[in-house]
Parts: C-alpha cells; structure tokens; sequence
C-alpha cells in the first residue's frame, strides 16, 4: 500500500514538472486529488485494512495529498507571476498611438464644487479676488496670528488635527486672512474657499472634513454696515431670492466687534418649525471688522487699514440647496450620490 | 448656562417686563438664548397645607389617610408618602393643578377613588411640583411656612428661565452670574440695577495664618472664620433658585457658596476648620507627583505647575478646581474658613484638562474672573449666613493676600471712530448712555469721551476702542444699521492662475468627457498603503489620527482614487472619476509643499484587455491640454514608477519641456492585490505645473491661397519603434511644405509578421503656388529613403 502511494505521488510530482499551463495544471490536480482522484481513490479503500494498518496507511495518503497539492500551488504562483511579468513587460505597447475618444457618457460636479462656483462667480463679480490656500497649516496661521495665543479657550471650540511635525490641519479658512494680507497690496477683496479640518467623530452632521469660504476686505472706513451689505448680496445671490438677515454678537478672537449671521428660516419664512428649532431663525455665519492685531499680524497698520471676514460653511450650504441629510456623502466616493449633481455652479 | 428671572429680579428692576419676549433681545445683543422654559405653570392651585393627623388606610398596607389642614378648612386626602407624618408642613396639589409625572410628562389632578376611599387634590413631591429631582416623599416645607397660602404666593415657583449657549459666553467672564447677566439685561430694557449691598464686620481676631505663595497663579487670596454653623437645609426660596438654574441643593452652607457663585460669577469654597492642620492656609504649586483625593473621591497625581490650597500638612482643595475630600463640610461642622479667591485661567484649564477634571468652578476661573469681585463674594456669603443661621458668628478678621492691582484702563473713543466702524449716524449722547448703562465711567474730552473701563470687563474682554464701538452697537441694537454697500475703487481684473486651469479642466472633464468629480480625504489608509506597498512618512504623520487606518498625508491622489473603483465597481459596469486636490510633500522646517494635483480615471469591467483604456485616458490628456493651450504634448518613458504604474502601459506628459503629469493603466501587480475586477486607466495632471506655463494662444494660421494635398503613407515597423518618432522624423523633412502630421491608425496581424503598420496623415502645402505631382513624388521619395534609414521602416502606400 505504502508503496503505490510513493509510486502515485512520483508520477503526480513529474507530470506538475512538466506541466506547461494552468490547464494542464488543473488537469493534474484533478487526476490525483480531486473527488475521482487516484489518492482519493486509495483513501476510500482504507476500510478494508485492519484498525492499526488503517491509522498508518490512512496517514501516508493525506500527505501524499499535502505533498502533491503543494507542489501545485507553487507552481501555480509561478505560473501567475511569470504572467504578471509577461504583463508587464510590453516592449511593443506604443503610448504615442493614436488616443480613443471614450464614447459618450454624462459626466457630474461634485456637490460642493456647484456651490462653490456659485459663490465664486457672486463675488467675482464684485471685484473679488478668488484665492486658495494650504491645508496643512502653521499654528501661526491657524492660532497665534490670528489673536488665539496658545491656552487660548478658542481653541477648544476647534478640536485640532496636529500633525507630529508641529504642524496642522488648518481648523479653518481664516489663515487666509494673514496669508491675503502678506500677499496683495491694500485695498484688496478676495474670498478664500477650501477644505478644512476638525478632529471630530463622524456622524449625520459632522464631518472631520468639510469645505468652507471665507471672505475680506481691507480697505480704509469699513463699516458693520457695509458687511450687512455684502453679506445681504451674498446670501440672495445663493438663495436666489431675497432674504430677511440679522446679527448678533458673537465671539472670534479675530473679529472685533464679531457676529453670527441668522438668516430668517426659509422653510416655515420665520413662524417656527424644526429646520429652526422653532426659533424662526437659522444660524449662518460667523463675521465680523477683522481685529486689529490680525491686520498687524498680517503686516499691515490697523490706524490705517481695517477690514471685514466673514467665514461661510459650503458643504453646510450644499447640504441646504440639495436637501442632503446625511454629511457623509460628500466623501464617500459613492457613484449614486455624486452622479446626481449635472448642474454647474456659476450663472 | 441657566438664567432664573426671578434670580435675576433680585438684582435689578425688573417688574412687569416679559421675559420671554426679553430673551430675543437678550439673544441680539448679549448671548444666544438656546431655549426658554416657562416654569411652574399649572400650579396656581397648589397650597401650603398642615398634617393633623396620619391613618392608615383601611385596605392598604402602603396607603395612609392624612387628616390636612388648609388654613380655613380641613380635608382627608389618600397618600402614600413614606414621611407623610403629623405636623408636617407640605403642598397640597388641589384639583386642577398640573403637575410632573415625568421628566417630560403633566398630570392634572383630579378626583379618584382610591381602594374605594375618595380622595380630592394629592399631597405632591418636590419632583412632582418641579423643584427638585426627589420623589421620595412628599415635599417637607420649614415650620413656618404660612399654612393655607397658595404656593405660587409663598415661593418663586413659578419662574422663566433662559438656556443660554455657554459658548456665547466664553469671552465675557462678567456672565457667568445672574447679577452681570441682571445688568446687561438693566441696559437693555432701561432699568435701574441694584447694587449687591453687604456690609460685613469682620473681627480684628487672626486665627488663621494664610500664606499665598502662588506668585501669578493666584493672584487673590482671601479667606476668613465663621463660627456657630449648623448645618441645615437652605431656604426654600434659595432652593428653588438653585434647582431652576441647575444646581441639586445639599445644605446650607454648600448652597450658599454656590447661590453666591452663580450671583456674583466668583466660585468660593467652604472648608471645615476643624480640618485644617495648625489654622494654617498656603497658597503654592504641588510637589511634583504629590497626591490628592478631592471631594468626588477622585485621587490625583499633581504635577509642579498645578497650585494647591495646604495646610501645614498637606492639600486640602485642588485650587479653583475642587475641594479636597479631607476638608469638606460635613453635617456636624461647626466653623468653616471661608475662601474667596482668584487663579489664573490659562493654569486651571491646564490643570483641569488634564486631570479631566472640568468643574462648575474651574469653567468660571478659565474665563479671566474680576479679582475685585473676591470680596462682594465673600460678603455675599457671610451676610446669608448671618441672615440664615441664627447662632452663626463672623470670628476673623479678613485675610486678603493679594498680588494683583486694579487695572485702571481708560480708553479714548472717538465718536467719528464709532459711527464710521458702525457705518451709522449715532449720536454722542446715545453713546454715552449706553456706554454709562453698562457702568463705564465717561468723561467727556475733545471728540469723544475718555472710558474707564471697570474691573470686572478689564480682564481681558476690553482693551481697545473696537471692543467699546461692539458695546454701542449691539446694545443700540445692529437691527437698526441700514446696509451699505462700501464705496471702492474698481479692482483690476485678475484671476488666480491655478484656479482658471481647475475650472476649465473641471468643466471639459464633467462636460465633454462624461467624467464625475469626487472628493476624498486627505489621508492616505493603511490598507492601501501595504497594498501599493508604500510605506508611512513619518514627516506627514499625524500626532492624532481620526483613525489608526488612517495616519498620514497623502502624497498622491490614486490610491483614494483607487478605494473610490473598489466601492463603484460593484455596481457600474462603466464608469469615469476625477477629482481636484491637494497632496502633501514633506520639507524640513516647514509646512508641508502642497501642490494641487487633477486625478481621473477609467475603470471598465467588461474589457479583456486595458489597452484601449490607455488610448482614451491619452485622448483626455490631450483634449484638456488643447484647450488649456499648452501647446504639443510629448509622451515619453515614465521614469519614476509608483507602484499602480504600469511599465509597459504608461507616459509621462511633456508639454515644452516640462513634465505636466502622467498617464497609465493599473499596475496588474497591484490590481491583483486590491482584487480590482475592472480595467483601469488613470492619469494625473499638476495643476501648479500646467498653470505656471506660458500659453501658446492659439494663432491664426492663413487659409491657403494655393490648393495642398492630404498625404497619407503606412509605414511597417518594428513594434518597439515609437509613433511619435516616426511623426518627429516626417516632421524634420521639409517643414516649410509638410504640416499637421499626425498618426491615424494602425495595424498588426501575421500579414506583417511581428512587424506593425502604422498610417500617417499630413498636409503638403505650398505657401506661394500649387505643388506639382513631380515635387510631391521627390518628397514621398526622400520620406522613404530618411524611414528607412532611419526608423528601419517600410513605406507601404504610393501617394
Ligand atoms: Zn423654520
């Protein structure tokens, strides 16, 4: 018995020698271990053997089975790779061939981006600068220059990605305040849109990851009236219709005096309802006349220069336009969410 | 935080104004109110009531019938209170009242038959009348509770409170009690605020030896003796306050550091005499890794910075934070010594953060409190006390280590300044008023007023004339500054280079190619790191990742990418992304560069083969850069291989010299790994790159005066002989008659033998006549002989 199983298994391992595909591969495999198999065969026989001859034939048989299985596999990633190189290495394949127009399918923006353009072209169109700064930020950009010194309580209210560097994620697009400034020639006008980053778990409505724009104007003599302007613009240019807004006081170490911008609730128009907590008013955004230690800290004279800011959550904007629900898409990659936004932005 | 109107109306002339419609204005001008509760509504009907006399109820075990006395009559009412006793002063819930059964849930009394006895009205709990979580027994109210009087009459049950956003209140350490909040709300509806009147003698007795070696951590210390306490319960009007502005009651003592905490901002804290060892107070900085247990039963390890209130002995309260548990008031005590103090924010919150110990008290310090408020606070508390505790004795004198100075800041503000910040014509007597409403002291000079700005704003909140035009405004209301729009010069047109070439590339892909934009975040996960085997850089590590799967920067756009085919293959057989970002280059020193970077992608999972994809990701490249007018794109060996690029299948873009990008079909290697069922072709375009990049604007080129002929050859090549080369060597020959050469086909079968035939499209022109089919014949000739010679090609086709 001992020695048919021996003789099975040099046979098995010579024709795995000489096997020149998968196929052949596969054949051999099927013809010693599979369910008709020669081993598998051997096996069935074992009940024949008495109790003690059983245990030692039945042994031999499933290594033999190991043996040959092995072998196969080994030869079978051989065989993958030499694939994988054959695949690789093309000499032939010519990259400068005539290109193939893809055939036509129709293509999406990004939510955020439709939004984005829209607030773009508003401001474009009021003289704006368009800018776009880094993500990875100094704690100077993001804190210090902005009149948040370290121990700062501001802080807390904007859980940090800090790298190990020292660095970090900007926790706004307010650094783009400091980094405008250093940049162009008072007076200028310019908006900032990106992406931003808050340490926070991810739920329906937070995201460690979203998208915001922020504005200024430096400029001699502005005035919280000339904001309560620009941002009635801003907001009935988005909405597309006119809008009822108010301010509040509100508290940014890099606005003095600072705001919250209410807009009046469009979906119950100011009566209560739970889009507004039954208060008929929704919070916005946040501004304010920039202080004057950001507009030192941005290199320029506050007895000469000041300014507005005013900060605009995009993805929080987007969410409103297209009635989203859950924060989480605007990452997630997903076809089914992303290819429902034909429209472009700007009009 | 919660504010009580009837806390709030002890602290100001605050009759006959309607909180609730106040609280919208409070919102506009001060802090945002979150939410507003009307509270003891319903219970007009409930009365203080007088137990005669306790039966049990015939056919309950639980059950007793209690014989009450409601002042002119007297009535049996069924209850099972486990303290329902004779004598004792409690509420009765008459018919018609509402009261809690829940925390969100009313009922109203009425008539019931209980185990076949009629009972009229219920004998209420605390819980039950809103004043308090307990529901163990019916309400126990002080001997000499007027018996027969409606509740409503002899307690402030009936109240409004205002939920208000604590972060609205982060920068103003003046709010944090009702008596500041009472003086914003004065200025707001014009009304008198009451001053916090407290005379207290104290002795000329040093029985104490208080030390405050806290240096700038605690720049107020004071403290003093009273003796003759009993603990008790505080009254019942105190009670409630507390309980409406969140606070449990505990005792007396306990409440009326913590009734004066919430009046006045200014956490105190009570310590039992007895305590502390050899009478002796010191102010100074742990002992590094000395030991505390505060009156939570929390232990701590302290560290160096953080200050400790000691006796001779050992800590007795964690500084602004919490008391130790060695000291505190018990039921017994009977001389407390009395702490009114002020430490600095920046150290508490330090302190307090770390041991994850954020207190009632050390929210308060970290908001820059008023040192001068220490001692109205401590006068506060000792005339409750005396008022209070009938055998209660001030027995010290008042010990007051100092090491601070009232700030005198006075602020010239310029009424021009105000009106040309606010945009609006107000005038300077409206100023003033306001300003003097909220205890400035004005003084009138040369175009405006010199402000002095008292203690309890100078901490931090105002220092400059912006802080005081925020004053005016939001007081005087910001509803009524009309918009403006500003008057500006008109800028000069300019538009950020980087962003036309986003736009542009973003409408061509998601407009004439049929491409979807996505986002992905801007980490790199692990998973697909070992996948692409990449390894984690340290320099672009984060210090605390959202997530372990995902630690650090991402220096590419692909791999996202590829997570992105990984989701959408399972359910779009076709499909084309791209997306726009930043990717994150480490340097020393610095931030990270972050150039921005254009991905997109074909996968197909009905394709055998990705060759196809190839040519339509080149198609893309070429149909961006045209209209981008990068000028000729060149497609040459990719040198630097990332681990998704194929070697055979890709090529780096070179438009002018510069490489722009690449473009690709997955790496099979990596393909396999990541189980992709689809073909994949990709390309990546820099952003910065094609934008720093002079344009090659279009120029008119002439129509031809003379008629040109289209040119077509086939030459048959070796495979590995480029296209492109064959286009440069038709291009050298004679530029000043053949342009526009371009390949238009190819083919390959056993007809050529391993060879491939490729077809070239080109335009003889003459610029000044018509070619003659001779010249034309010359340059197919020359074009033979230079392929041959130098392409080894083979010329197929005759003109
Ligand atoms: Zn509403």
């Amino acid at each position: 018995m001992i020695e048919e199983i021996k003789k099975l298994v040099e046979e098995a391992m010579e024709l795995i020698e000489k096997a020149q595909s998968l196929d052949e591969l596969a054949a051999v495999d099927l013809e010693y271990s599979g369910k008709k198999g020669k081993l598998t065969a051997l096996l069935k026989t074992l009940g024949l053997l008495a109790p003690d001859e059983r245990k030692i034939v039945g042994q031999a048989c499933n290594n033999a089975k190991n043996t040959v299985s092995e072998s196969i596999d080994k030869k079978r990633s051989y065989f993958n790779d030499q694939a994988i190189a054959r695949e690789l290495d093309v000499p032939s394949f010519d990259p400068t061939l005539p290109s193939i127009p893809p055939g036509t399918t129709t293509g999406s923006y990004h939510p955020v981006s439709v939004v984005q353009a829209s607030v773009e072209r508003v401001f474009e169109q009021m003289g704006f600068k368009i800018l776009d700064y880094y993500e990875a930020e100094s704690d100077w950009f993001n804190f210090e220059g902005l009149n948040i010194p370290k121990d700062h309580p501001a802080r807390d209210m904007q859980d940090t990605f800090w790298m190990k560097s020292g660095n970090l994620l900007r926790t706004h697009t307010s650094p783009g305040q400091l980094r405008s400034m250093k940049e162009f020639e008072p007076p200028f006008r310019a908006i900032f849109p990106g992406r931003v980053f808050r340490y926070e778990r991810t739920d329906a409505s937070h995201e460690h990851t979203f998208h915001q724009v922020e504005g200024i104007m430096i400029d001699k003599n502005l005035s919280v009236s000339n904001l309560i302007a620009i941002m009635k613009i801003l907001l009935e240019a988005i909405f597309e219709r006119e809008v009822t807004i108010r301010l509040r006081p509100g508290y940014f170490p890099f606005v003095e005096p600072g705001f919250e911008l209410d807009i009046q609730c469009m979906t119950c128009g100011g009566g209560g309802c739970p889009v507004c907590k039954h208060s008929g008013w929704v919070e916005l955004l946040p501004c304010g006349l920039i202080h004057p230690n950001v507009i030192r800290a941005g290199g320029l004279d506050p007895t000469q220069w000041n300014g507005w800011a005013f900060g605009l959550g995009l993805t929080r904007l987007a969410m409103m336009k297209y009635k989203i629900n859950h924060i989480t898409h605007f990452m997630s990659g997903d076809l089914r969410f992303l290819s429902q936004f034909k429209a472009g932005g700007a009009k | 935080m919660k504010v009580s109107w009837n806390w709030l109306k002890r602290y100001a002339d605050l009759e006959n104004i309607d909180p609730v419609k106040l609280a919208t204005q409070f919102t506009l001008a001060v802090a945002e109110i979150d939410e507003v509760f009307v509270l003891g509504e319903g219970l007009e009907n409930c009365r203080i009531v007088k137990i005669e006399k306790v039966e049990d109820h015939p056919s309950s075990d639980k059950l007793h019938l209690a014989t009450i006395n409601l002042g002119n009559t007297t009535r049996t009412v069924v209850c099972g209170a486990p303290n329902a006793r004779e004598g004792l002063i409690t509420v009765l819930a008459d018919e018609g009242s509402v009261v809690k059964s829940g925390v969100n849930e009313t009922m109203t009394i009425g008539k019931a038959v209980v185990r076949g006895i009629e009972s009229v009205g219920m004998l209420a709990s605390p819980f039950e009348l809103g004043l308090s979580d307990d529901h163990s027994g019916i309400i126990e109210l002080p001997p000499d509770a007027p018996v027969g009087m409606p509740l409503t009459q002899a307690a402030p049950v009936k109240d409004v409170v205002w939920e208000i956003d604590n972060k609205s209140l982060t920068h103003r350490p003046d709010l944090w009690g009702h008596a500041g909040i009472a003086r914003e709300v004065a200025s707001l509806a014009g009304r008198k605020l009451f001053e916090i009147k407290t005379e207290i003698q104290f002795t000329n007795d040093a029985p104490l030896k208080v030390t405050n070696l806290g240096g700038n951590l605690c720049p107020r210390y004071t403290a003093f003796t009273m003796d003759g306490i009993q603990i008790a319960p505080s009254p019942l009007w105190m009670q409630i306050l507390l309980y409406h502005a969140g606070m449990r009651p505990i005792n007396n003592v306990v409440d009326f550091t913590n009734y004066v905490m919430l009046t006045t901002g200014n956490p105190l804290h009570a310590f039992d005499r007895r305590d502390i060892t050899d009478d002796t107070i010191i102010v100074r900085t742990a002992a590094e890794g000395e030991e505390i247990t505060t009156l939570d039963g929390g232990k701590h390890t302290l560290s160096a910075t953080d200050l400790l209130i000691a006796d001779s002995h050992s800590g007795i309260a964690l500084a602004g934070i919490m008391g130790g548990a060695n000291s505190e008031v018990k039921d017994d005590t009977v001389s407390i010594v009395l702490e009114s103090a002020n430490f600095h924010p920046g150290n508490i919150r330090k302190t307090a953060l770390r041991l994850a110990l954020r207190t009632e008290s050390s929210s308060r310090f970290e908001k820059s409190l008023d040192p001068a408020n220490c001692i109205t606070s401590s006068n506060l508390f000792a005339s409750l006390v005396l008022e209070n505790i009938p055998q209660s004795r001030v027995t010290s004198r008042y010990y007051d280590e100092c090491n601070w100075e009232k700030p005198e800041i006075t602020i010239f503000l310029s009424c021009d300044f105000t009106r040309l910040k606010l945009g609006f014509d107000i005038t300077d007597e409206k100023i003033k008023s306001i300003l003097t409403s909220l205890d400035f002291d004005l003084t009138e000079t040369a175009g405006g007023f010199n402000v002095s700005v008292p203690s309890w704003r100078a901490t931090k909140d105002i220092s400059i004339p912006e802080d005081l035009v925020e004053e005016i405004g939001r007081i005087y209301g910001y509803d009524n500054i009309a918009p403006s729009l500003p008057l500006v010069p008109v800028q000069k047109p300019w538009t950020l280079p980087s962003k036309t070439v986003q736009r542009k590339t973003s409408d061509i892909l998601t407009l004439e190619l049929g491409f979807s934009e996505v986002m992905n975040y801007s980490f790199d996960k692990t998973r697909m790191l070992s996948a692409l085997n990449m390894e984690v850089d340290a320099r672009l590590e984060m210090a605390n990742p959202i997530s372990q799967m995902e630690p650090v920067l991402k220096k590419h756009l692909v791999p996202n990418m590829l997570a992105n085919v990984e989701l959408n293959e399972k359910r779009y057989d076709h499909f084309r992304i791209y997306e726009h970002g930043r990717v994150f280059l480490p340097r020393e020193n610095e931030i990270p560069e972050q150039p921005r970077h254009l991905g997109f992608l074909i996968a197909d999972r009905t394709l055998k083969n990705d060759e196809d994809l190839y040519y339509q990701v080149k198609y893309c490249v070429e149909t961006l850069c045209s209209r981008l007018e990068t000028g000729p794109l060149r497609f040459e060996k990719v040198e630097e291989l990332q681990s998704w690029i194929h070697p055979s299948k890709s090529a780096r873009v070179v438009c002018n010299g510069m490489e722009i990008g690449y473009l690709t079909t997955l790496n099979p290697i990596v393909k396999r790994k990541l189980g992709l069922e689809s073909q994949v072709a990709l390309g990546v375009l820099n952003i910065d790159t094609l934008a720093a990049m002079d344009k090659k604007a279009t120029v008119f080129r002439p129509i031809p005066r003379f008629p040109g002929i289209s040119y077509d050859i086939t030459v048959v090549i070796d495979p590995e002989i480029r296209a492109s080369s064959i286009i440069d060597v038709l291009e050298s020959i004679n530029p000043e008659i053949i342009s526009d050469v371009r390949c238009i086909g190819y083919f390959e079968g056993a007809k050529y033998a391993g060879k491939r035939a490729v077809s070239f499209r080109m335009d003889f022109i003459h610029p000044q006549r018509t070619l003659k089919q001779e010249e034309v014949n010359e340059i197919h000739n020359i074009i033979v002989e230079k392929l041959a010679e130098s392409t080894g090609g083979q010329v197929l086709s005759v003109p």
